[in-house]
Parts: structure tokens; sequence; C-alpha cells
């Protein structure tokens, strides 16, 4: 209803508007006599006439397509057009997106796999440049080796009438450059992005590349919210590049020294890192400075060095200090200043070492803003803060909204008032099942969890919790969830609503009914009823109801589309398989393995397409010890994948790829999907961090466990490589802390002994070393481990024999377990020992023993180490093949056991070149840990075998540098025995270069280290023999 | 993803909501949303600067897809196109506060003349504050919002809204004009004087 005075105001409006501007002055003044108000609002309204002509002219549609034509691909421009429609190669040109100083960019489809490319072909009077061309192929190069959610995926490179062109990833949406207007962004989109950047910079640097071009315009915001980075057209390809070494030894590439002297005039200056305007070498940190300069303009919209002209950028970056971001932009929280801060520091050696330190510090920081603490200053031992599970609601965490864009319909506007918040649970409490038929037992159940589960949005109670709060209720762990039940173990277990499910038979029609209900009051909260024709259609209704269900708990419309398969192709449709996998799960919590596998395998029977339980097999096998047939059902878990549920797929591939193929690449882009796509999962955060630490990324690893640890603060096995993991950074302290913690809420296990041993040894804590040494004692799980690694530490002090002793208890502790293939793995340890210590018919023996035991592939893989190390090539050679040939994509074993394997038979064939050639490729992993893991750390065995194939080929400065990593590493070797015998190397490789006083130093803390050793060693007295003459010679 | 909205469906609920049934609207929006949104997707990814645009035609190709037409009234038809204005209004309104990542629900806060007056998409707060702005306006006067919604957001021409909303089109220029005037005012921070 319009009132009395809107109409009154409109009359006058309209009168007005068609007088001449001289008469309206009259005109109000006699209409709005007594009426000073409606006066002062006709007037306020005419104000705006002149303008009123130009304003909403153009369409809505129309404004917006003009700004979607900025949000192509790279540029902005769109001139000729001379490709569309053509056809290059296998691609179908479509439109061209633009066009620019690097290159022409168009849109094309793939004939060959029908999905959409971007073609990016060089500027046409370039194409005759040399050097220009042979940049654009190390870009595609370089960029082709990169395989990250968080990277532009290059797909091809292909030439065209002689013009060479690059196929990579189509993307929707604008670059960095186009969304940071004059405005900030805001703080948790500002953390979300920065967190996405830095893990695809973590990506490239872990495969030695440097983009060197960080800029806005080189990062795409693609619709869903995923950061990408693009054009690594300046990348330069580094060898020997990890987390904890700086400095670098590049490839004898032809171009490298070109590409260096234009180093430069390439690259945008306002991001240019001082080393690089200094023409100096670049290394990560030079792409961190960039990133830094990045954040610093999301969280101010200006960039921190704002010269006008480029000499005055320059000096700004090589000599001034930047505004503080707070003072630009006051709501920024003082950690995120602080984190910029040192991103900006001009010595690389005083900013952040690597992108994983950068990411930790971000995502402390977003977590400390979620639990309402901002701006706290940052604690220097870093040690996890293992705040109570936020309570605090949380409506949109930096996670939740990457969620949110990543299943975007522009549909979130809910009709109904939401009922469950963030992080609110729910349980899901027994079926309540009227029909007679024992088949829907249980069974349904277990669907409406699979179909409930499918969502990111729903927070469902976990078998585990829910047995745990039933033993503080004290009752039995498989005690039926009657409604009474239910609603206590709700109320206790801290959930919000509890699902009560129900069947009945109607004739010969089923009717399954899902009700909602509130824990605490006992009020029904949403109700969804489906009916079925005929048992066979069960499962599917039932999905169909759990599906409106997940709406109406209040999960958006965006990702119940995305994450919504029909429960009976996400299951099985076969109501007895299913049956049978249930019970199978039952009897595994209450039975165990073994007891639980005959009902997985029954339920294959029933239905062979059945994905869920051939991983449910593989699981249990796993567990078992039983990897072939572990890594077969995996297969077939794996082959069925896309009949599985979106989780579950992420779940089956990452198995699949670390524990069947070996392709830890593909494991870590499947968990950081997996982290993105259900943010409060933390199993894929654990995936991550295990991965990580088998390549040496100890950094990122650290950052994933606190996430996992986040998420899931009861594991106990994150505490375990937690440990670990700081003892590898060098951060004892922080380790010991965190062994503390893990005592005091009661986590324990034999490994979390294991590590803290090692830490003792690390600090010379004898005393420390015998009470971890007293707790396993008597231990039936457990004891073989400690023997084991025990015996590495006298073998570490040439205590030989007591060595040889301690292996054999642990192998015979491990037979006693009914475990062969750990027993042989010890075994397998002592031969690598006795090789090492020149006994070869000793080692020979015992890798055969230890074969004869469990020739599994991790003991044929020591094995044929072993071989190597004893000059046994041919057997050494025939097990390498048959590891090639049967695992060609393991990372782990292409990559670090294999060249190590090789070179060590070239040694022994006496071709230390060829050796040194050979462990090119593990420059990356070699401070990695990977599996077998036979020792406490790991055992740096490349550096080892490369240094002596250095002291073979006299080459003495490069010796000494393989050796030293011993030193350097020690929290990675631990008490590996090769840690001992690195100071003899060093010592030798010193007396190559001519340090005599280094020498007699190293061959001293080696015979210090080796006072209490067994008098008959060999390598003793050569160490011996050798100290006494070069001290001689001093003299 | 689900089968597309059967044409019978649409109608009827068009029917069902020019009736009165408020409830009709409801699932009304997420059929035909989805089809517009495609449409305009597709649409804006063709665009060209200089092209002339065709909203009308957009609209027009949405409900072809949508409605069995045989059996159609021109009285569906307005209603139609009056679900469609809302419905361009919500996606470009939330086109552009993505553009921006505001949190949904903020109120846009009040813009200068320039950028109110530009509407261009890199100033995007123009798009939103003006969706902000109709809403009070539609409170004050509902059938000055509904011209802009048809005008602005679906493109109708002057005669296109007189038809729809069953007035001549001199009142539809009247309120356009008016309903400008008021929309500039709101949007850059004057305030209505109680009379």
């Amino acid at each position: 209803m319009k009132s009395e005075s809107w109409n009154r105001v409109e009359q006058l409006l309209q009168a007005a508007l068609e007088l001449e501007e001289t008469q309206r002055e009259d005109f109000l003044q006699q209409t709005c006599a007594e009426n000073e108000d409606l006066r002062r609002e006709v007037e306020s309204l005419l104000e705006f006439r002149n303008d009123v002509d130009k304003f909403m002219e153009t369409p809505a549609l129309e404004v917006a397509a003009k700004g979607l034509a900025n949000k192509h691909f790279l540029y902005q421009e769109a001139n000729e057009r001379d490709m569309e429609g053509k056809t290059v190669s296998h691609y179908e040109v479509l439109q061209k997106l633009g066009g620019g100083g690097m290159g022409i960019v168009y849109k094309a489809r793939d004939t060959k796999l029908g999905r959409l490319v971007a073609l990016k072909f060089l500027p046409s009077e370039l194409s005759q440049d040399r050097q220009a061309v042979e940049r654009f192929r190390r870009e595609a190069y370089a960029a082709s080796a990169l395989n990250h959610p968080n990277i532009c995926t290059i797909y091809d490179i292909d030439e065209y009438n002689g013009e060479p062109f690059i196929a990579m990833e189509f993307l929707s949406g604008q670059t960095l450059k186009g969304s940071i207007g004059d405005r900030p962004l805001p703080l948790d989109r500002i953390v979300d992005l920065a967190i996405q950047i830095c893990r695809g910079l973590e990506a490239a640097h872990r495969q030695g590349i440097i983009h060197r071009d960080i800029k806005p315009a080189n990062v795409f915001l693609s619709d869903e919210g995923t950061a990408k980075i693009l054009d690594f057209g300046l990348a330069k390809l580094v060898s020997g590049a990890t987390e904890t070494t700086v400095v670098t030894n590049p490839l004898p590439v032809a171009l490298e020294d070109s590409v260096s002297s234009l180093g430069a005039l390439m690259g945008t200056p306002r991001y240019m890192s001082p080393e690089q305007l200094r023409g100096e070498e670049l290394d990560v940190r030079t792409d961190l400075f960039s990133f830094s300069v990045l954040l610093y303009e999301m969280a101010t919209a200006v960039p921190p060095f704002s010269g006008a002209t480029a000499n005055a950028i320059k000096d700004e970056i090589l000599h001034q200090r930047p505004v503080d971001a707070e003072q630009l932009n006051p709501c920024l929280p003082s950690e995120l200043g602080r984190i910029v801060r040192k991103g900006l520091e001009k010595k690389p050696g005083q900013r952040y070492q690597n992108a994983s330190e950068l990411r930790a510090d971000l995502q402390r920081l977003m977590r400390e803003a979620e639990s309402g603490q901002r701006g706290v200053e940052a604690s220097p031992s870093l040690l996890p803060v293992f705040a109570k599970a936020g309570r605090k609601r949380l409506l949109f965490s930096a996670a939740a909204l990457v969620l949110v864009i990543v299943a975007a319909t522009f549909l979130t506007h809910r009709r109904q008032p939401v009922i469950l918040g963030g992080t609110d649970s729910i349980l899901i409490s027994d079926f309540l099942n009227t029909t007679g038929e024992p088949v829907f037992d249980d069974t349904l159940k277990q669907a409406t969890s699979v179909q409930l589960a499918q969502s990111p949005f729903l927070n469902i109670l976990s078998e585990a919790r829910i047995g745990a709060v039933l033993k503080l209720m004290a009752k039995p762990r498989d005690t039926k969830l009657t409604p009474d039940i239910a609603r206590d173990l709700c109320q206790r277990a801290g959930a919000k609503v509890y699902i009560a499910g129900s069947i009945a038979s109607l004739g010969k029609q089923y009717v399954i009914g899902l009700n909602a209900i509130n824990c605490q009051t006992g009020d029904l909260m949403a109700q969804e009823q489906e009916t079925a024709d005929g048992k066979e259609h069960v499962v599917k209704a039932l999905g169909t109801a759990a599906t409106r269900l997940r709406g109406r708990l209040g999960e958006s419309l965006g990702t119940m589309q995305k994450f919504d398969t029909p429960l009976d192709q996400v299951t099985t449709s076969s109501l007895e398989a299913l049956k049978a996998l249930t019970v199978g799960r039952k009897t595994l919590l209450e039975k165990g393995d073994a007891a639980a596998i005959p009902f997985f395998k029954h339920a294959i029977e029933l239905d062979p397409n059945f994905a869920d339980a051939y991983a449910a097999l593989a699981i249990s096998y796993t567990n078992l010890r039983e990897p072939g047939l572990a890594g077969e059902n995996l297969k077939r878990a794996y082959n069925l994948r896309d009949r599985v549920s979106e989780r579950e797929k992420f779940r089956i591939s990452n198995y699949y790829y670390i524990l069947v193929s070996g392709q830890l690449d593909k494991a870590i882009e499947t968990n950081e999907l997996w982290a993105q796509a259900y943010p409060r999962d933390y199993v894929p955060h654990g995936n991550l961090s295990t991965t990580y630490s088998y390549l040496g990324q100890y950094q990122s690893a650290v950052t994933e466990v606190l996430e996992d640890l986040r998420l899931n603060p009861e594991s106990g096995s994150a505490y375990t490589n937690l440990v670990d993991l700081f003892t590898a950074l060098n951060r004892l302290d922080d380790a010991k802390a965190t062994y503390v913690q893990a005592l005091a809420r009661k986590l324990d296990n034999p490994y979390l002994h294991t590590n803290r041993y090692g830490v003792a040894f690390l600090e010379g804590d004898t005393a420390e070393m015998e009470r971890q040494v007293a707790w396993a004692e008597g231990r039936a799980r457990g004891a073989d481990v400690f023997f084991s690694f025990e015996s590495d530490t006298e073998a570490f002090h040439g205590r030989l024999a007591a060595a040889r002793e301690l292996s054999q208890r642990a192998v015979e502790s491990a037979r006693l377990n009914g475990d062969p293939e750990t027993a042989a793995q010890w075994e397998m340890n002592s031969a690598l020992r006795e090789a090492e210590f020149g006994n070869v018919e000793r080692a020979r023996a015992q890798t055969a023993s230890a074969l004869a035991l469990a020739p599994s592939r991790d003991v044929q893989l020591l094995a044929a180490l072993a071989f190597a190390r004893t000059g046994d090539s041919a057997r050494a050679h025939k097990l390498a093949e048959d590891l090639t040939r049967g695992f060609p994509l393991n990372t782990v074993i292409d990559r670090y056991w294999l060249p190590t394997i090789n070179a060590s038979i070239e040694i022994s064939r006496r071709n230390p070149t060829r050796a040194v050639q050979l462990l090119h490729s593990t420059a990356q992993y070699e401070f990695g840990n990977p599996p077998p893991q036979f020792e406490v750390g790991g055992s740096l065995y490349p550096p080892y075998i490369r240094g002596q194939a250095t002291l073979l080929l006299h080459q003495g400065t490069q010796s000494i540098a393989e050796f030293q990593k011993f030193i350097d590493h020690r929290g990675v070797a631990v008490n590996c025995p090769l840690g001992a015998l690195a100071r003899l190397g060093l010592a030798r490789a010193y007396v190559l270069t001519g340090d005599k006083g280094k020498s007699l130093n190293q061959y001293r803390e080696f015979l210090t280290l080796w006072k209490n050793a067994d008098p008959d060693l060999r390598i003793l007295h050569q160490a011996k023999a050798e100290y006494a003459q070069l001290s001689n010679s001093i003299q | 993803m689900g089968a597309g909205p059967s044409l019978r469906d649409v109608t009827q609920l068009l029917r069902a909501w020019s009736a009165g049934d408020q409830s009709a609207l409801d699932k009304l929006t997420p059929l035909v949303y989805r089809e517009l949104h495609r449409a305009a997707k597709r649409y804006m990814a063709r665009q060209q600067a200089d092209h002339t645009l065709q909203t009308t035609a957009l609209v027009n190709e949405v409900y072809l897809r949508l409605v069995a037409f045989k059996e159609v009234s021109w009285a569906d038809r307005a209603h139609f196109f009056a679900v469609c204005a809302q419905l361009m209004r919500r996606i470009l309104t939330d086109w552009a506060r993505r553009q921006r990542y505001q949190k949904r629900g903020n109120k846009a806060r009040h813009i200068s003349l320039d950028e109110a007056l530009l509407l261009s998409p890199e100033r995007s707060p123009g798009l939103v504050a003006l969706d902000d702005a109709l809403r009070v306006l539609s409170g004050t006067d509902p059938r000055k919002s509904q011209v802009v919604e048809l005008r602005f957001y679906a493109g109708l021409s002057v005669d296109e809204t007189a038809e729809v909303l069953k007035v001549s089109p001199e009142t539809v220029m009247r309120d356009w004009r008016i309903a400008k005037l008021w929309l500039l005012r709101e949007m850059t921070g004057g305030k209505p004087v109680e009379v």
C-alpha cells in the first residue's frame, strides 16, 4: 500500500520534472508552503534529475556481459581472430581469449578427449626468435611435470605450421589482478587464497621448479574459488633443491647463462625479489618474496613497492621497508602483518625458508581467527595448539567458504530454517524393522550411513566415538540403539540430531521412513518417507529419502547435487551383499580382521562389482600383513571406483596409490582434493603427512599433521608421527614436548617410544634411552621393534657382536608374533649392516635367509641392495629388474631405491662415475624416510653411496658435501650406523682436499664413537692405521 | 543431475502461482533458475563488447524451452517474465557479490554517484547496492520496484513492461523515472525525509 505522503511526493515530483528550471522554485514554493519536510523530500530527489537519463539504461545482462568479457583466461583484448574455427593438431579452436606479451591464448576443444582446453601460442613476431621459442618450450617442459590442483595443468606441447603451442587446462574465472580492486579482500578470503597458492608453490618447489614471476596476473581464480598458478614461462630447473638445503647446483643446460642474464629484464619489477634485481643465484625463497608482495596487495589493495618508475621501484625493493600492512588496513590481525613482513625481508636467509613454513603460519592464523583469538603473537616453538575442538558456532570458516564456492550454484538461499550449523553432529540410530525380514536388520542403517556420509555438510558420529560413549554408559559395544538409548547417547556425545529410521511392509510394498529428531528436546525436526515396490527397490528408495533429508537438515542444493550418487550405485543393489558387508564390519569391530574376511568375501560373491567390499577386504588383508592379497583386492576396488561415493573414491584411490602403484604424486593430489572437498575430514591430512615424510618434505608434513590433530585430537598415530617429524627437523625440544603431550592424553604405542628413544640417542641421553628400552621389556607388541633399533645403536658404536645378538632377538620376537615379514625385515637390517662392515658371507647368508622367510616386495628390495653392497651384481641386478618390472610407477622404488641399488652395482663394477650419474634422480628424495622402514629414521643411503663413489673418483669436495649430510641431517638418520661410517668418509675426503686438520678431527670423532667397538673389526683397524699415518705426517 | 522439469510442470506451476499459490513459486524457482542460469552463462560467454544485447531474446529462449507453449496464455507469459526478472536479478546480484567475495547478507555500503551511474563490472558494488536499494524501495512502492526488475533485469521494453503489469506505458515511464531518482538517492546514502 502506498502511503498518502509518498503519493503526494510523487505527484509533486512528477509535476516539477515537467517544468523549466526557473519555474521549479516557484512551484515548490507554492505547493509546499506549510510543509518544509515535503519540500526537502522532493528537492532531495530532484537533485539527481540530470543523472537519471544515463542510469540503468543498459540492461543488467549487458553490464554483466561486459564484465565477463574481462573474465577470460589471461588477457583482455580481442582483435584478430584468424584461428577461430580452425583445427590445430587434434584441437578445434573455438574462440580467441586474449593476447599479450607472452603469448596468444585460444579456447579450444580436444577432439580426442572431448574436453575444453586453452591453447597458448607465441606471438608471431617472436616465433622466429630462437630464445623465445626455447623459453616457451622450457615452460611446457617444466610445468608439465607439475600436477596439482593449485597449478594450471599443462597437457601437451605441439606445433602448428611451425609455431609451437601449449595445450593447458581451460579455466573459467578471472585473475587475481582482476579481483583485487580498490578494496582489500576479506580476511578469510585472503588467508584461504594464500594457503592455496602456497600449496601450489610447494608442489612446484618439491620438483625443484622455481616460478620466478609470481604476480597477481599469474594467479587465476576459477569460478569455484580455486586459485591456480599460471605461466611458468620463466621457470628454471634447479637440481638438488630440497626443503633443508639452500645451495643449488644448476644442471649444465646450454642456455642457462643466457636465461639468467636476461633475468633482470624479464618479469615485472614490482614483484621481483632483491636477489632477482641484482641478478644473483635464485632459489625457492625468491618465489616466497614475490608471494608476500601478492599477499600484501590482497590485504591492503596497494602494492608494497609502489614507485612510479621502474627505477623507483627497484630502489624501494632493494633498500626501503614498505609501510606496515596493518597501517593501511586496520582490520588486519597483527599476525598477518608479521607474516608479510617476514616474507618481505631483503635477505633470503631471514625470510621463510620454504612455502610450507609459510603455510603453517597461515593455517595457524586461520585457526586462531576461527576461535576468536586474533592477532596472537607467534610462539617461536610452534607447539601444536590443541585447543578443545571449538564448540563455537562457525558459520563461515575459510574452509567452509571454499566448500560453498566449490559446490556453487548461485542458489544457496534456503527456503526453510536451517536445522544444523557448521559443527553440529548427527547420530544414526538403529532402524525399526517391522517387516519380519531379517535381511533389513542393520543393512538399512548402514546404507543410510553411506548415503548421508556422502555429504560434506553432515558430521556423522563415528563407530569409534559411539563405542567410546557406550563404554562410558557401561553398555556393551553392540547395544542396539533404540530411541531411548540413542537420545541419551546423542546428548552425551554432544550431537544435535539423531536419525531414526523405520521400514514396514504393506503387501508387496515397503514403506521406508527417516526421522530427524532433536537430541535435547526429542522434537521431530524433519521427516521423510518413501515407498518401494518390492525388495529390490528398497535401497534406491532409502537413498532418495536420505537425500531429501539432507536438504531438510540444511545442506545446500549445491553440495547435494555435487555429492549425490544414487545409493544403489554407491553401495550395491543387492540387499544380501549389503547385509554381508554390514555384518562383516560389525564382526571386524568385535572380533578383528580374520573373522571379518569371510563375510567380505561373501559380499563379493553376491555382487562381484561391490567396490566397498573389495576395499574392506583389502584393508583387512593389509592389517594381517598379506600385501599380495591386499593389493589384488585394492586393484579391483580401484577399477570400480566410479561406482562409489565421492569420499569412498578418495579413500580407495589413496590406498591404491600408496599401497599398490606407489605413485606418490597422485596420492598427494588425491588427498589434497579430498581435503578441499571434505574440509572436516582428518584422514587426508594424515595421509599427506605420511606421504610428505616419505619424500623428505618434513615441514609440509608437519603442517599436515597439525591439521590432522586439529580435526582429530585423539589420534595417537598423529602424535607419534609428529615426534618423528620434529626430530627430522632437528627440533628436539618440540619432539620431546609432543611426546609428553601424547602420554598425558594416554595415546601410547610402541612407535611413540621408539621415536622418543631416537631423540634420546641424538641427545646422548643414555638414561632416557634405557628408560625407553625398559618400557618395551616384556611387552609382546613392540619388543621386536626395540630390539632392532637397539641393535642399530650398538652398530653405530662398532659393537657388532652386541648388535648381532639384538637383531637375532628382534627376528625371533617377530616370528613368535606370527609376523614373518617383519622378522625378515629385521633380518635384512642386520644383513645390510654386515655388508657395510665388510662381512660378505654373513651378509649374503642372512639375505638368503630373509628371502626364504618372506619373499615380499620390501624384503626383495632390501635384498637387492644387500647383494649390491656385497658385490653380487648378478643377483642384485636380477632382483632390481624384477622390481622395475613389477612396480613401474612406484615413486619410492623408482627414484630412491633403484638408483641406490644400481649405483651400488656400478661401484662394485668399478664405475663410480656411472654410479654418480645414476644417483642424480634421487636428489629430491634422499632426505626422505621412505618405506621399507627398517630403521628408526631414514637411512640416507643415496648420499652415502654418492660419497663413496666420489671418494673413489678423488672428488674431495663433492665427497665432503655428501658425508656432511649425515651431520646436517642427524635428525633424519638418527642411529643408522652409516652415520658413524660417514665420519670416516669425511676424514678420508678431507685428506683429498688437503685439509689435514679437519681430517684429523673427523678421525678422532669416529674413533671416539668407536672407543668401545669390537677390537677385531677391520674397519677399526683401517681407521686407526690411517689416523696414525696422518698424525705422523704432520709432525 | 536430475532430469529436466517437464513442460507440464512449469505451466501448471505458473498457473498455480498466478492463482495465488505461493508454494508454487517455491517449486517453480529451482526449475526456471537452472535453465535461466545456463542460458545466461552461454549468452554471456558469447558476448563481445560491441554486440547489441537481446535480453528479451534470452528470456524468450528459456521460456520456450520450459513452457508447453501450446497450452500457454498471454497471462502466463507475463507471469513467466515476472518470475524471470526476479531470477535474473538474483543471478546477477549474486554474481556481482561473488566478484567482491562479500559475505551474503551484508548490506552494500553506500557508493559514490559515479559508481552508481556506471554500474560497470569493475564497480560491481553498483549491482550489489542496487539490489539492496531495490529491496528498500519495494517496501515503499512495490510497483516501482517491479518496473525496475522487468526493465533492468529482464530487459523488457516499456510496452512489454506495461503488458506484464497491466498498466499504461505512460505509467511505466513515470514509474521508471521516479524509481531511478529514488534509487540514486538511496544508493548514494541520502535518506528520505519523514513527511
